[in-house]
């Protein structure tokens, strides 16, 4: 559905007003009072409001300016038509008609209103009654009035928003699946009103079937506690009789005859008393000797008994002790015998052992002197050698001092002078002139000199040359003055080499080379020589001296051993080498080590015999002692025991003694006790006290008496009474009615919870399914939010098929704010977003457009906001939108519309003529105002996305 | 040494007169059943005066509290009246001789020498001599008497007692060694007596007949011993073996084994009938069953029918049809456990295959997720979740 052109007459301030609009963004700019919302107003009207319709949005198109009824042609395209509409609002005499430029079908009245309503997808135009609630409703999602343009879209509920139409283009756009059918929101309703009619928010209606069954459960409850208690009570008289009938019992038969027994002997004379107490006095008496004699003999049965008792112990603790000496005699033999064995192997490996340690000395000695000789000899040979080579040394030393001293130094630097020589002369030649004389015929001198032809000469001075002799030359040479010095310097090289030949004393330098020569060689036999020995051979002589010496000490010392040695050399031979003498004192020391260890042994052992049989001696005179003591002790007892028989009889008479004595006692004391019990019944307070509370006790007695036989009859009325209303029967009535109850409230509360569960099961489905029909809104607003939120746009909104579309919010910067919780400019842009998702959704069913219309509806947008709101529009007018814009302030939007409408320039009194002109996207505010080609598809420049 | 005499006598117990029945909701059942004890009485004449006995000993629990309606108790007195022999009543557990009991109430007192003299209450724990025996009677005298009732035959002077005459001991409670005192499976049962009697701490030799009361089925406790049972079934009861609803004709001589017979008494049948639903085939073959049982009867069975598993929607209402017809055709239906219902394969499929109610068949796909993954079948969240679905069964089925 598109709009294409309006023309409006007497409406309010516009007498005649015609513009078109464009197919993508129409801006239509105006000051404040140039009647911009009029006509959105008018627009409004015309396309929802029945021609026919009277009251107040009627009255409000009315015109104070100009003379007639307010009247509108609006034309648009729908359903693949062309179609003009022509509304006249004159009250009930209003007048539509719609008209087709397709098949030129013209239809008026109450068919037009149908047609049109059909058209624009709703059910109906609207009347007078619904005037004022409906009519604000109809396309306020596409369409922003003036000053809404921050309200919440959604927040006027589905109504608002063409719900039902948003939800099924939704459907189709999410696929073939219907996403909940009306079977579906039928069983949802009538689970709900099941629920409803048992449950509040609070809990269960009044009323109720699950509330009459929780009063019934309660009731029957209380019913049963109440049986119960009845048959507690029942049961507790009963009780109460029985307990009232055995205090009775009690009372009549034992209590009152006992208190009249008590009565009849107190009456009885005193004098009973008086004879008791003399004859407990006498029993008393005769009691006291008995308990001495008895106490007596059993003291002297028990002294005796204690005498026997230990002598019994004492013969049979001799009788161990003798045992034991006896045992200790026969041991003492044997332990004597093993110290003595002991001792005498101590004895024989002590004698061992000396016999190793000669043998070991023998065999040190003779080692030491086969060790000796062996040294003798070697240090004998060592001094020999020593002196050889001392001579030869002596010898080559002399041959040496001989010699003139030319060394290698020497004949270095006699060698550096003859080549300075020998450079000195060869410059000398170098600088001097050559002089030959080739021929002559006349004499040639030279200084005087006569020169021969072929003669060759060489000048190193000034020369004179006379050549017969009218000719006479002066030469001289080149060098000058160095010639000069270079001869001095060859006469001191010369002088120089003379001396060091005669230092040296030599010849020649050949000669000294053979000098040199021979010098080396007789050091090199030195050096062969080797080194002076640091053990001059004087020390060797001492060593040697004190060797001989220990020879003999050792010669000396072995013959003293002489004897030992024969008697070893029979047990075995004596080696002679070293090595055969170190094994043999090897095997000595070690069979001497072996010996020392039995020897430690043996000490130990006998150690132990000695303690051994010192142990046992102190032993056998300790047992002696307590023997003598023991017979002492047995001996003093027997003495006792036998006095004591002889002085009180032994114990059988004394036992006997005892028993008679203690059964008398017994006697006694039985006589005393009677006595005294009788004495206790006459006994306590006063008789004349005690009868007179005797009196009353029988007295209280038979009042209770009376008191109970009331009681029990008032018991047994209760009993009788309860007893008449069967209270097992009504307990049982109760527990059946509570048990029916309980069944039928556990079956009602669980039929409950069974369409609770549904409900919530429905609710999830519904959930879940929500965002199928929520997402592709969100999705579409964020692709119209991406330019004023770079940073990416996340918006949000609920889904339920009960409220519809609600919650809108947006997400920034990982939270997410309500619709009102958002800056005025920013509720602008989110709701103009919503509108156009909306519209993008909604246009499949209006041939792939929808009008929107914006009325000031970006006033708290900054200007750089501006331009992004700009290309939301854009953006939606390429969807196949089509953008309206009023604006109080068009510079504002510079230049992107398809078309711009300027109603300011006439002014809010310009009566007739405010037309708009088509202005290309580029063109300037204010321009002449000039009437719109009825066609007004003046999109031209601006890519129309429905002609590419 | 006189001849011994052999006695005939008829024993019984355990009448409970005046059970109120409440469990049976209908109330004309109610009175029936009530009705069918006191009959029993009649029935008890009629075999008393079949078998010619001398007497008869009510073994305890004649009536079925101590509370039994006034009405009842003359109703009682007048059938007694009607018997032309010694009725020997002690009093049992339900309706013991405490005071403020029946036994003591006005109107018994009153009423009893006059309508039913040869009713002889023995509320004393002594001999009582008869002309054909001597009746040991152990009567139970309070309100919750945990003590054996038979203690003072412990310390009887036997030697005082005539050697001629069979010695009968009349007696109610459970007895030492026999452990059978629960009544199976039936909850409504209430406990027997709390105290216990020791036959083995009698002098055999000195007894020839014990009668006892207070186990409901007929039972031998030991040579002369035995219980009589109820003469007319008051309970269901699960025992396979229990046989109620009888009175026994004891022949008994001093010194010689007691002879016992069974005379039938009973009229109303109890039955006990468990039943598993796996399918809904499972109705028909239950129907028979029951047509089995009742065998065409009208007001004259009780049952008790333990139903468990499961039937589909259908067969479910079904069953529910055939409940409400056997509750019109017995005195009594009880119905133990439940028998679920769960929408079978082509009702879920009604409910998860509308492709074009997409919530509908959502949440009738989950609740049947949620039932097969439900641990415990029985639980109520189970039972909660089969409801719910039959609930949207229901509502997604009506229009």
């Amino acid at each position: 559905m598109r709009l294409l052109d309006c023309q409006l007459r007497n409406v309010r301030l516009h007498g005649d007003l015609s513009l078109s609009f464009a197919a993508g963004i129409t801006l239509i700019g105006g000051a404040n009072e140039t009647g911009k919302s009029s006509l959105v107003e008018a627009l409004h009207r015309t396309l929802f409001l029945r021609a026919s319709a009277t009251g107040p949005p009627v009255e409000a198109l009315q015109s104070r300016l100009h003379l007639g009824q307010p009247s509108v042609q609006l034309s648009f395209e729908a359903r693949n038509d062309r179609w003009t509409l022509r509304k006249r609002f004159s009250g009930s005499s209003g007048q539509v008609s719609l008209q087709s430029a397709g098949d030129g079908m013209a239809l008026s009245g109450s068919e037009a209103e149908e047609r049109l309503a059909e058209l624009l997808g709703l059910s109906e135009t609207i009347g007078s009654r619904q005037a004022n609630t409906v009519l604000p409703s109809r396309w306020a999602h596409l369409w922003v009035m003036q000053g809404s343009a921050g309200h919440d879209p959604l927040a006027g509920g589905k109504g608002h928003y063409d719900f039902d139409s948003l939800r099924s283009e939704l459907e189709r756009g999410g696929g073939a699946a219907v996403l909940q059918s009306d079977n579906d929101q039928r069983v949802l309703n009538q689970l709900e009103a099941a629920i409803a009619e048992n449950l509040t928010s609070r809990g269960s209606r009044r009323h109720s079937p699950l509330w009459q069954a929780e009063q019934a459960r309660q009731a029957a409850a209380a019913q049963l506690e109440q049986a119960l208690a009845r048959l507690q009570d029942y049961e507790q008289a009963g009780d109460s009789l029985a307990s009232i009938g055995s205090q009775l019992q009690e009372l009549q038969t034992t209590t009152l005859p006992a208190l009249l027994e008590r009565q009849r002997i107190l009456s009885s004379s005193s004098e009973a008393t008086t004879k008791l107490q003399a004859a407990i006095q006498l029993a008393r008496q005769s009691l006291e000797p008995l308990r001495l004699r008895y106490s007596a003999t059993e003291r002297t049965l028990n002294e005796g008994k204690t005498l026997a008792k230990g002598i019994r112990e004492r013969r049979q603790r001799l009788n161990q002790h003798q045992q034991a000496e006896t045992d200790a005699a026969a041991l003492r033999q044997p332990i004597r015998d093993e110290l003595e064995r002991r001792q005498r192997q101590r004895q024989d490996l002590e004698t061992q052992c000396r016999a190793l340690q000669g043998h070991n000395q023998l065999v040190q000695s003779l080692l030491e002197q086969t060790r000796s000789q062996a040294d003798l000899v070697r240090l004998t040979r060592e001094l020999a050698q020593q002196r050889q080579t001392e001579s030869q040394r002596l010898a080559l030393g002399q041959q040496l001092a001989a010699l003139p001293a030319v060394g290698a130094a020497e004949l270095h630097d006699l060698r550096t002078r003859e080549q300075q020589l020998r450079d000195a002369r060869t410059r000398q030649e170098a600088m001097a002139a050559g002089l030959r004389l080739v021929r002559a015929d006349q004499p040639v001198r030279l200084n005087g000199e006569a020169l021969e032809p072929g003669e060759q000469r060489l000048l190193s001075g000034l020369c004179s040359l006379e050549v017969g002799e009218g000719v006479a030359l002066e030469i001289s040479p080149g060098g000058g003055q160095t010639l000069e010095s270079l001869a001095q310097r060859r006469l001191q090289a010369e002088a120089g080499l003379r001396q060091l030949l005669a230092r040296l004393g030599v010849e020649t330098s050949e000669q000294a080379e053979r000098l040199a020569a021979e010098r080396s060689r007789l050091e090199q036999q030195l050096a062969a020589l080797g080194p002076a020995p640091t053990e001059s051979a004087a020390a060797l002589e001492a060593e040697l001296h004190q060797r001989r010496q220990r020879a003999a000490e050792l010669e000396l010392l072995l013959s003293s051993q002489a004897e030992g040695r024969q008697q070893f050399e029979r047990e075995r031979a004596i080696p002679t080498d070293p090595a055969g003498l170190e094994a043999l004192q090897r095997q000595l020391a070690q069979t001497l080590n072996h010996s020392s260890n039995a020897l430690r042994q043996a000490d130990g052992a006998l150690d132990a015999a000695r303690k051994a049989f010192q142990q046992h001696e102190v032993a056998e005179k300790e047992r002696a002692a307590q023997l003598a003591v023991l017979q002492e002790e047995l001996s003093q007892r027997e003495q006792q025991l036998q006095e004591l028989i002889d002085n009180h009889g032994g114990s059988e008479i004394l036992t006997a003694q005892l028993a008679e004595l203690a059964e008398q006692q017994r006697q006694q004391e039985a006589e005393l006790q009677r006595l005294q019990a009788e004495l206790a019944k006459f006994s306590g307070s006063d008789p004349v006290r005690e009868q007179q509370e005797l009196v009353g006790r029988i007295e209280a007695a038979r009042r209770q008496v009376e008191q109970l036989i009331d009681q029990r009859g008032a018991a047994r009325q209760r009993c009788d009474s309860i007893s008449d209303d069967d209270p097992h029967a009504t307990l049982e009535q109760a527990r059946v009615q509570l048990e029916n109850a309980e069944t039928e409230h556990r079956g009602i509360a669980r039929l409950c919870a069974a369409r609770q569960l549904l409900q919530q099961l429905f609710h999830n489905a519904q959930a879940d399914h929500s965002s199928r029909y929520s997402e592709p809104l969100a999705r579409a607003i964020d692709s119209y939010l991406a330019p004023l939120l770079p940073g990416g746009a996340a918006s949000q909104l609920h889904y339920d098929q009960a409220s519809g579309f609600t919650g809108l919010r947006l997400r920034r910067g990982g939270e997410a704010y309500a619709f009102a919780e958002l800056s005025g400019g920013m509720r602008e842009q989110l709701a103009a977003a919503l509108r156009l998702s909306m519209a993008d959704v909604l246009k499949g069913a209006h041939d792939g457009c929808l009008p929107l219309l914006f009325d000031d509806a970006f006033t708290n947008c900054d200007p750089e906001r501006v331009l992004l709101v700009k290309q939301m529009l854009t953006s939606a007018a390429e969807r196949g939108l089509q953008v309206i814009l009023l604006t109080c302030d068009p510079a504002a939007y510079g230049c992107f519309a398809d078309q711009v409408v300027n109603l300011g320039d006439t002014g809010p009194s310009a009566p007739t003529g405010t037309t708009a002109m088509p202005s290309g996207r580029r063109s300037l505010y204010g321009g002449s105002l000039q009437r719109q080609p009825p066609d007004g598809g003046g999109p031209g420049q601006r890519g129309d996305p429905h002609q590419p | 040494m006189p001849e011994p005499c052999t006695t005939r006598f008829i024993h019984t117990a355990d009448w409970q007169i005046g059970k109120p029945y409440r469990t049976v909701s209908d109330p004309q059942n109610q009175f029936r059943l009530q009705q069918e004890r006191i009959n029993a009485i009649g029935r008890i004449a009629a075999a008393v005066r079949q078998a010619g006995a001398g007497f008869v000993l009510v073994a305890g629990d004649l009536f079925d509290s101590t509370t039994p309606a006034s009405s009842t108790v003359l109703e009682v007195l007048e059938a007694i009246g009607a018997m032309a022999v010694p009725v020997l009543v002690i009093p049992g557990n339900h309706d013991h001789g405490g005071p403020g009991s029946v036994w003591h109430r006005e109107l018994f007192q009153r009423q009893q020498p006059l309508m039913a003299p040869n009713l002889q209450l023995l509320l004393e724990r002594r001999p009582l001599e008869l002309d054909g025996a001597v009746v040991l009677p152990a009567p139970l005298l309070r309100h919750q008497d945990s003590s054996d009732p038979s203690l003072w035959l412990r310390s009887l002077d036997w030697g005082s007692l005539p050697t001629d005459k069979p010695r009968l001991v009349l007696a109610h409670g459970g007895v030492h060694g026999f452990g059978g005192r629960e009544y199976g499976l039936d909850e409504e049962a209430p406990a027997g007596a709390n105290n216990l009697i020791d036959l083995e701490a009698l002098p055999d030799a000195e007894i020839d007949y014990v009668a006892l009361g207070d186990w409901h089925n007929l039972k031998q406790v030991n040579a002369r011993s035995w219980y009589s049972g109820t003469p007319e079934p008051d309970r269901f009861d699960q025992g396979e073996a229990n046989q109620r609803g009888q009175v026994l004709q004891v022949d008994v001589s001093r010194g010689q084994p007691a002879q016992v017979r069974i005379l039938p008494t009973g009229r109303l049948q109890w039955h006990n009938l468990r039943f598993r639903f796996s399918s809904d085939a499972d109705l028909g073959r239950l129907e028979r069953q029951l047509e089995d049982l009742t065998a065409g009867r009208v007001a004259r069975d009780l049952l008790r029918l333990e139903v468990s598993g499961s039937l589909s929607l259908a067969g479910h209402r079904r069953y529910e049809q055939l409940l409400a017809d056997l509750r019109s055709r017995l005195l009594r239906l009880r119905i133990k456990g439940e028998c679920q219902q769960a929408p079978e394969a082509a009702e879920l499929e009604q409910l998860t295959g509308r492709a074009e109610d997409p919530l509908i068949a959502g949440v009738a796909a989950q609740l049947q997720r949620q039932i097969a993954g439900c641990a415990e079948p029985d639980s109520e969240q189970a039972a909660e979740l089969r409801l719910a679905l039959c609930e949207l069964f229901r509502l997604a089925s009506t229009p």
